[in-house]
């Protein structure tokens, strides 16, 4: 029980442990998903600072342009009364602001404009643009004609353009503003990705990708970041944070700051989480952690529950089953009288107990049963018989029947009622009482079809000479075959019985045995008996009795006797003559005490 | 007295009746202004669309210009003819003005004076599909009776506008910085003038153009409402 306890232990701590693994795992995952979705906010807050310090940046940048003297000039001449200047005049501030702006070497704006204080643009960098182009409804134009220092994005044409504004004053008024854009592209999205390490910066403008940095090999690649797209899109129009766009990837995304959000210009950052999975549980372990480790507790629990383990197993399995393997041993040797089932316990205990009970009911092996329940005696004579005896009742000289043809068949003790002896009545050759009460029913016949049994045992001579005699249980004794072949013969022309399982074997009163024991005298005279019926019987069957003497007969229905007796435990035996192989034969029936 | 008003009614409808005779044979030009009120605030909210916007740190920062750019002047009457002055533009980056309108069943066009493209959007308005137009492009907008509807653009947040269906459109102008209007071309004869901002008519008064000569209009106040 103990050791089933142990297996649910085991059961149940490998569970803990499993479940413990999953748990641990979701655990790991969440926390990586966490921590990634953390850092993708960390990526947009810094995206945020790092566009908010370029901004500021080129505002800076354009107080080279804004003071420029031609500039000024040529600004407030144009807001004067006097309208737009001269074609010239516009394309000499044209080559100005190309000198100026290549000037600005990282800020160097793609489109650059100046226009005076009614928002006209009177020159641009392409001096070959000289059309009638108005900005004032800008708000970023606007706001810089009112004298502030402005950023804002602009979609431009089919190009999205980070921009910004200065006004531009000259004698004490604003005279106009310096428009600077740059172009939104790769470069931008390599500077702002080399801020954020492994990470891949993207800016869209609706769904199109028109810039892209991937951060190296732990990155996502572009095209994840674009599938990806129009989920990162939806998240952000919840005001979601980040959004999974991969199985081990998310991305956040933003909107510029600034007129180009309207039309769906933004920026996406995207990374790749840590692989949390089972086997994954441990990429992120390091020789720290399992030098922190608890190894008295990693090991020696386990160890622990391991001996106990073993322990419990020895003590209800293996302890029993070394018993039980000794004990059978020195039973097969005949040193035990049965299985030492006090030793034992549960199981085992009821193991031998059962094995005891069956040894003590002699049970066996169904054909060992019926082996021993016919013994033939010729057997039994020739283990005792010298070679002068062999023939001794074969008349071998004589071409009569070997000891073994004329066989002398044993019989265990035939008891039948409870009580009632089987003590042979005067004046018959068997063991049998004239009147016994059996439970036999009436007329000799059994209640079941009788067996049919071999007129001869067929074991083979020559083998059963070699061996031991089949050993014969103790107590309770067998049932006599032989007095039931006995009982067959009432009646039965064969002169064999049938087996009867009803009839009853129990032992005799040691009184009536004595009653009915004929005792030396009577011996003699069952002996005399026996001989004389065997001879009579020989001749009938037309056998030779020559050299037959009652002496050696009685020797050898001694010695046969001895045999018997030592055999069953028997008190007597009893001889009986029959005919067997057309030959006479004996049949030998102990008498139990 | 009883028999003068009569006799003032049949002068006035004679006098009508005159007008309306002229009407096809002379055009005139109406004039007029509405006075100035306190700056609008931007159409759209400009507070999240930049890092900076700081003061340049040298001169002061100017005042907001009342551009009247979301007033828009038109006359209302018995005219078949097409509508007069009803044409748009997007001009300095909006819509130039930014309210609109047309005569219920006709056409209206908006034609973008601008270097860079728009891509006009119309609110609610059945079969409109907002597509681009690039420098000097028109863009037509059949227009239904109903509305007002609100007109945006795809690429700029800070356009917006309004567009209103009138039946009975003679003509429209636009309402400039100093809150001066003009019409020209008008026929002579009875309108009503109505100052439009937004969704709401905000003015109306009603005139009749004489054959000619020049009408000018009283300034008209402007009722406060919602743009």
């Amino acid at each position: 029980m103990l050791s089933r306890l142990w297996y649910l232990v085991l059961a149940v701590a490998l569970g803990v442990a499993l479940a413990g693994a999953f748990l641990n795992k979701s655990a790991a995952s969440r926390e990586a998903e966490f921590q990634l979705e953390e850092q993708l906010r960390r990526d947009r807050v810094e995206a945020e600072l790092w566009l908010r310090l370029d901004a500021r940046l080129r505002l800076d940048a354009l107080a080279a342009l804004a003071v420029e003297p031609e500039v000024r000039q040529t600004l407030r001449n144009s807001s004067n009364k006097r309208g737009t200047p001269p074609v010239g005049t516009r394309k000499r501030l044209s080559n100005k602001l190309n000198t100026l702006n290549a000037k600005l070497e990282e800020g160097k704006g793609d489109m650059v404009f100046a226009v005076d204080a009614e928002g006209e643009v009177v020159a641009t960098l392409d001096k070959s643009d000289m059309s009638d182009q108005r900005l004032d409804k800008m708000p970023l134009v606007r706001d810089a004609l009112r004298g502030f220092m402005r950023d804002d994005v602009w979609v431009y044409n089919g190009s999205v353009y980070r921009m910004a504004a200065r006004p531009v004053f000259d004698g004490g008024r604003y005279v106009g503003a310096i428009i600077h854009g740059m172009l939104i592209g790769d470069d931008l999205a390599r500077r702002l990705g080399e801020k954020l390490p492994n990470a891949t910066v993207v800016f869209f403008f609706g769904d199109e990708l028109i810039a892209a940095h991937t951060g190296g090999a732990s990155a996502p690649t572009r095209s994840e970041i674009k599938n990806g797209l129009a989920s990162a899109l939806g998240a952000m129009g919840e005001g979601d944070g980040s959004t999974e766009i991969g199985p081990r990837t998310r991305a956040i995304a933003a909107p510029v700051r600034g007129g180009a959000s309207h039309a769906g210009v933004g920026y996406m950052v995207g990374r790749n989480g840590s692989l949390v999975g089972l086997g994954g549980l441990f990429a992120n372990t390091f020789s720290e952690d399992v030098a922190s480790l608890p190894w008295w507790a990693v090991i020696g629990i386990p160890l622990v529950l391991l001996l106990l383990g073993l322990a419990l197993l020895y003590l209800e399995h293996d302890k029993a089953v070394g018993i039980l393997r000794k004990s059978s041993t020195t039973l097969a040797k005949g040193d035990l009288d049965g299985l030492p089932a006090g030793q034992l316990r549960r199981h085992y205990r009821a193991i031998a107990e059962n094995v005891n009970t069956a040894l003590r009911a002699g049970i066996g092996f169904k054909k060992d049963a019926e082996v021993r329940a016919n013994v033939d005696l010729d057997d039994m004579l020739s283990s005792t018989r010298d070679e002068a005896d062999t023939g001794y009742f074969g008349f071998g000289q004589q071409e009569v029947p070997t000891a073994r043809r004329t066989s002398v068949e044993e019989a265990s003790v035939a008891t039948v009622t409870k009580g009632v002896p089987t003590a042979r009545p005067a004046g018959t050759t068997t063991a049998r009482p004239k009147e016994t009460p059996t439970a036999r029913p009436a007329g000799g016949k059994s209640s079941r079809p009788p067996a049919p049994m071999p007129r001869h045992r067929a074991t083979p001579a020559p083998a059963r000479a070699e061996r031991e005699p089949t050993p014969m249980p103790d107590d309770p004794p067998t049932r006599p075959r032989a007095i039931v072949d006995e009982y067959g013969g009432f009646g039965d022309d064969d002169g064999y019985g049938e087996a009867e399982e009803s009839t009853q074997v129990t032992h005799i009163p040691q009184e009536l045995l004595e009653k009915s024991s004929p005792g030396e005298e009577g011996e003699e005279a069952h002996f005399r008996e026996v001989f004389e019926k065997f001879v009579e019987t020989q001749k009938e069957c037309g056998a030779s009795v020559a050299g037959l003497t009652f002496e050696k007969f009685v020797r050898k229905l001694h010695a046969a006797r001895e045999q018997v007796m030592k055999r069953h435990n028997a008190a007597s035996v009893r001889f009986t003559v029959y005919v067997k192989e057309g030959r006479a034969a004996l049949k030998a029936s102990p008498v139990k005490r | 007295m009883r028999g003068l008003r009569t006799w003032t009614t049949l002068a006035a409808a004679g006098t009508a009746a005159v007008l309306m005779a002229y009407s096809g044979a002379s055009a005139e030009s109406v004039e007029g202004s509405v006075r100035q009120a306190a700056p609008a605030a931007p159409a759209t909210s400009d507070g999240a669309d930049y890092y900076w916007k700081v003061w340049n740190g040298a001169l002061p920062e100017q005042p907001r210009r009342a551009d009247n750019d979301q007033l828009l002047a038109v006359l209302t009457g018995k005219f078949t003819g097409p509508p007069i002055g009803c044409t748009f533009s997007f001009r300095g980056g909006s819509l130039d003005p930014s309210t609109i309108a047309a005569r219920a069943g006709t056409t209206v066009r908006i034609q973008n004076k601008d270097a860079f493209t728009h891509e006009l959007e119309v609110d609610g308005l059945p079969g409109f599909t907002p597509l681009e137009s690039g420098p000097g492009a028109v863009r037509a907008i059949p227009v239904p009776a109903g509305g007002p509807w609100k007109l945006g653009d795809g690429y700029y947040g800070h356009v917006e506008g309004y567009m209103h269906s009138i039946r009975e459109l003679v003509a429209c102008a636009a309402v400039g910085a100093s809150g001066k209007f003009r019409f020209e071309n008008v026929p002579p004869g009875p309108y009503s003038l109505r100052i439009l901002r937004g969704t709401e008519q905000v003015a109306v008064r009603r005139v009749i153009v004489p054959p000619g000569k020049a009408l000018q209009v009283e300034p008209l106040a402007l009722k406060s409402g919602r743009k």
